[in-house]
């Protein structure tokens, strides 16, 4: 990579590291694992700088190439010994992360449970979907058809209620 | 509580909002000094990967001057041939699978490049136990007359006990086959004390294959 791509890539990836840190969060349960995450996903996002070629938005790039590192990653491809590179960058980014996202509210620890109950597949949907895109863009990242995305939203809305049935069911019998 | 995946949504998107303002005020990720890092931890598995090319370069260089110098012994030459074609196979194998998961398009869709990681796995995996399982054969009895040979001068070959001898280790040789694969699979779990040997006995045994296959099958239902 030449320098002025280099500087196109650090910029790039300055305004769209919300989408590292939102996959990490997603995939990885404690804030040492979704750490290193994100660094292997900002590594793979610099290798593969070169063959982004615009054709789709860098956003979605961004997003495939970050949940094909998670996905890896949760099935033990890509994990690799802590010792790797310093720590010390990306401690305030996962602070932030822990604070918004993880211990936000009990709706979102909720959310939290609901995604550790899903595959590695489900957990892209469920964040590209709670990210706000559309049956299209979450097909253009995934590689599905749009009525299969819609298909599966609303079978985890279905997993949802059905959840919070289960969760209701002691309290009613308690009281 | 009564609580929809809509509601979930409008939720996450505050919170996501946040976030990534509060991003915004760090520079810690991308600075150029990160990059510079990387660049760094990139270049640093270069070396070793040239000191495996350069060993196995010799390796074909020394059996191909034993080769050279045997041509009137065929029974030494077609046993140095037998080492050679399986360090140069193993070999080709290893370069090209670099090869294909380096060229790997992360860029690609999810389901797509896990369908592609997890056929080259079972690739891997297959390549793996055929180099492991014949590999005992060839780096016993004819590495052990190829070496004799080139080392001492002596040719095992000449001596009248040695022909009964390299067959029955050849015969054990081909019975360890199954016999491992028997043993991975029984006692695999309870052998296996470090996480390497659990990953011998697994790809020995067909259970990292099987579980390839299994998350490609995955990724098929996900598409359908």
């Amino acid at each position: 990579m030449t320098r002025p791509d280099e500087a196109r890539f650090a910029g790039l990836l300055r305004e769209h590291k919300a989408i590292l840190h939102k996959v990490a969060f997603t995939y990885a349960g404690n804030p040492e694992d979704r750490r290193d995450l994100v660094q292997e996903m900002a590594i793979q996002l610099w290798r593969s700088f070169p063959r982004f070629d615009g054709r789709v938005k860098f956003s979605t790039w961004a997003y495939r190439v970050s949940m094909n590192v998670a996905v890896s990653w949760l099935r033990g491809e890509h994990r690799r010994p802590r010792d790797t590179v310093p720590i010390e960058d990306l401690e305030h980014e996962i602070a932030a992360t822990e604070s918004t996202l993880g211990e936000a509210s009990d709706n979102m620890r909720v959310l939290r449970g609901l995604i550790e109950g899903l595959d590695e597949l489900n957990r892209a949907l469920i964040l590209l979907y709670l990210d706000g895109h559309g049956a299209d863009e979450i097909a253009e990242i995934l590689g599905i058809t749009p009525g299969n995305v819609t298909t599966r939203v609303n079978r985890l809305k279905q997993r949802l209620q059905e959840g919070f049935a289960r969760l209701e069911q002691p309290l009613e019998k308690t009281a | 509580m009564n609580i929809t995946l809509e509601d979930l949504r409008s939720e996450w998107a505050g919170h996501a909002r946040r976030l990534e303002e509060q991003l915004r005020t760090t520079t810690q990720i991308a600075r150029e000094d990160w990059i510079e890092r990387q660049r760094d931890r990139v270049r640093a598995a270069g070396p070793f990967r040239w000191f495996e090319i350069m060993v196995w370069v010799a390796s074909i260089a020394l059996l191909g001057s034993f080769l050279a110098a045997n041509v009137a012994s065929p029974a030494l030459f077609v046993t140095a041939a037998v080492i050679d074609v399986w360090v140069i196979a193993t070999g080709v194998t290893a370069v090209r699978q670099q090869h294909a998961v380096r060229s790997l398009d992360y860029g690609m869709p999810v389901t797509s490049l896990q369908a592609r990681v997890e056929s080259l796995r079972v690739s891997r995996i297959r390549a793996f136990n055929v180099s492991f399982l014949t590999g005992q054969i060839v780096w016993w009895i004819p590495f052990f007359v190829v070496f004799m040979r080139g080392v001492f001068g002596v040719d095992l070959y000449a001596n009248p006990w040695f022909v009964d001898f390299a067959l029955i280790n050849l015969a054990a040789g081909v019975a360890i086959i199954p016999l491992a694969i028997w043993i991975a699979r029984r006692y695999g779990d309870r052998l296996a004390k470090t996480s390497a040997i659990r990953h011998i006995a697994d790809s020995i045994a067909g259970r990292d294959i099987a579980a390839a296959r299994e998350a490609i099958e995955k990724l098929r239902r996900f598409e359908a």
